[in-house]
């Protein structure tokens, strides 16, 4: 998967033990084998090599699958678990970025659309097939099904009171430490450094995931290109956000929503977040900021630069 | 030439223990000599050759980003000196060493910044508007200690014919 | 035109120039708290966050890019990398908020911050 993991438990009897990290390193490598796109030992990677044909699929992945596209079909054609075609052509996933042709962004289109998934249930064995060219992409939501995991594993531990967790930027915090169950999850300035923060979160029990057009992006000809494709258009997604962190019940929405948020604006996501309670910070490029109620009480802006809208 | 006295300067001071007072990645700076020379007696083309071969000698040495360091400090070390060596009748040899040496630490401190994308190497600005202030103001001093005999070595060189 | 070495006016510039720097640096040590938190970046991208109060044992701490951090007793200091100069390692234990050590040639840079910006985790 290529991101950090972090992970700080925290034990009842104030004794430290290396085996439950340990249990969370090798689930995370368990799951990358299941969801990664790049990794030619995954079951995606072999679907993917497979594209056009019915494929074979353990319930597990088709489990992120369908529950990803469940958020993400709110979105319209905006956002989709296929969106491999077009972050192939931006080369995103690989980080040797690229400005495709307008006739290739137009081709690429069409193979986004995951009204193309079929699905065929035999014997409790599914089957998973799309067009042919058509790419499954988890990348969005694979830090956040990474924390879900994590989250199992400590949960099943009966000697950790709680810990906290982050897989490259994506953060789950679960349970209590040294008797406390508020958790401060510091927001990265999108404007600052990579140590620098605007705000700190104080929440208990969730996930949070952060979209920001400052985390991969690259120049041409001196227009500035970012990562997030909104795939109705090919092209990265053009608005006055800078960055949506959002707090959700799991990594898998908490990721796949700060994406989502973050291509649909703030008005759009708003209706959305109310849906699966998942609650959001707008941070904009003129570093106002904006918060839905659920996250009012708890955001506390720690950079003067910023303020609330 | 000078080029030669810059590189084997730097070489020299190499060799030398760091000093305690210190801070880490702070040289003594003595083959900004030979670049104060040519920046007073020679002009700025010069000047500025020695800069780059100097860059490029500690991008051999030291890689790529001591390159682009190297260069950046030492462009804007050579400007400064020879905008005050050019337009400033008074201003003293050590006063000269110590701006063009607290410039060269800032412009390396600014590549720093850029190279690794974090402001926060800002930081080091204090302990090395320092190093700079004493290492400037040794090397002004030493600069006009060897001028006389500088100035014989060029003569020498022009009545040869080659610089 | 004859140049001297130093004149009045040049020795009241340098003079206040050193106040100026030494008071910096004055300022930046005394009024220094000690940090809580390490963060590790490379290439302007966070890789990890270290919480120093927590670190009991020696921790050894290896990057992807070769360079490893040791953190201890409150500091933390780079002790191995591959760069030709050492100045990262040569920057020594660093502890209080604000501090920054950092290897160039690896665009690796350790930050530490103090307890009133302090915080479990961050997202990014």
């Amino acid at each position: 998967m290529g991101s950090v993991v972090t992970v700080q438990p925290y034990y009842k009897d104030g004794k430290s033990s290396d085996k439950l990290k340990k249990e969370i390193i090798e689930e995370i490598k368990r799951v990358d084998l299941i969801i990664s796109k790049n990794n030619t030992e995954s079951e995606l990677y072999g679907i993917n090599q497979n594209s056009g044909k019915e494929n074979k699929i353990s319930k597990e992945l088709f489990d992120y699958i369908w529950d990803t596209t469940d958020i993400y079909s709110l979105s319209g054609n905006k956002l989709s678990v296929t969106s491999g075609a077009l972050t192939e052509l931006w080369g995103i996933d690989t980080e040797e970025f690229r400005l495709p042709d307008d006739s290739e962004i137009k081709k690429a289109i069409p193979l986004c659309l995951d009204s193309n998934i079929r699905v065929t249930e035999n014997d409790l064995k599914i089957s998973i097939g799309v067009q042919e060219g058509q790419i499954f992409n988890l990348g969005s939501v694979g830090k956040g099904i990474a924390c879900d995991k994590a989250v199992e594993i400590i949960a099943s531990e009966e000697q950790c009171e709680g810990a906290v967790v982050s897989v490259g930027g994506s953060v789950a915090v679960y349970g209590t430490h040294d008797g406390k169950d508020i958790w401060t999850v510091g927001i990265r300035d999108p404007y600052g450094s990579a140590s620098d923060i605007f705000a700190k979160l104080n929440v208990k029990n969730c996930f949070i995931s952060t979209s920001g057009n400052y985390e991969k992006k690259f120049i041409i000809d001196g227009k500035t290109y970012h990562h997030i494709l909104d795939l109705e258009t090919g092209y990265p997604v053009e608005n006055d956000l800078a960055a949506v962190t959002v707090v959700a019940s799991s990594g898998l929405e908490s990721d796949a929503f700060s994406t989502m948020c973050y291509v649909l604006g703030e008005e759009e996501s708003r209706k959305l977040l109310e849906m699966y309670e998942a609650e959001a910070v707008f941070i904009y490029s003129d570093k106002t900021v904006s918060v839905t109620d659920g996250l009012k009480e708890s955001l506390e802006i720690i950079n003067d630069d910023y303020s609330l809208k | 030439m000078l080029s030669a006295v810059a590189l084997v300067l730097s070489f020299l001071e190499s060799l030398i223990p760091t000093a305690a007072f210190m801070p880490p990645g702070a040289k003594a700076g003595f083959s900004n000599i030979a670049t104060m020379f040519a920046a007073s007696s020679m002009g700025l083309i010069p000047a500025l050759a020695i800069t780059v071969i100097k860059a490029l000698f500690a991008g051999v040495t030291r890689g790529a980003s001591a390159f682009f360091m190297s260069f950046a400090g030492g462009v804007l070390s050579t400007l400064t000196m020879f905008i005050l060596f050019k337009f400033t009748k008074n201003s003293g040899y050590m006063l000269i060493g110590v701006l063009s040496a607290v410039m060269h630490n800032i412009g390396q401190l600014v590549v720093a910044a850029f190279i690794v994308g974090n402001k926060a190497v800002i930081g080091y600005a204090p302990i090395l508007l320092i190093a700079g202030i004493i290492t400037g103001a040794i090397t002004g001093s030493i600069f006009r200690a060897v001028i006389p005999a500088l100035l014989k070595v060029e003569n020498i060189l022009i009545q040869k014919g080659g610089k | 035109m004859k140049r001297k070495l130093i004149t009045k006016k040049d020795f009241i510039l340098i003079v206040v120039l050193a106040l100026v720097s030494v008071s910096l640096l004055v300022f930046n040590s005394f009024y220094k708290k000690d940090g809580e938190t390490a963060v590790i970046s490379v290439d302007g991208k966070t890789v990890k966050v270290l919480d120093l109060s927590k670190i009991d044992k020696k921790a050894e701490i290896e990057l992807e890019n070769g360079v490893v951090i040791t953190a201890e007793n409150g500091t933390v200091c780079f002790t191995e990398s591959d760069c030709r100069d050492k100045v990262c390692i040569g920057t020594g234990k660093i502890s209080k908020a604000g501090d920054t050590a950092v290897c160039v040639p690896n665009k690796t840079v350790i930050t530490v911050i103090g307890e009133s910006d302090s915080f479990d985790t961050v997202t990014y």
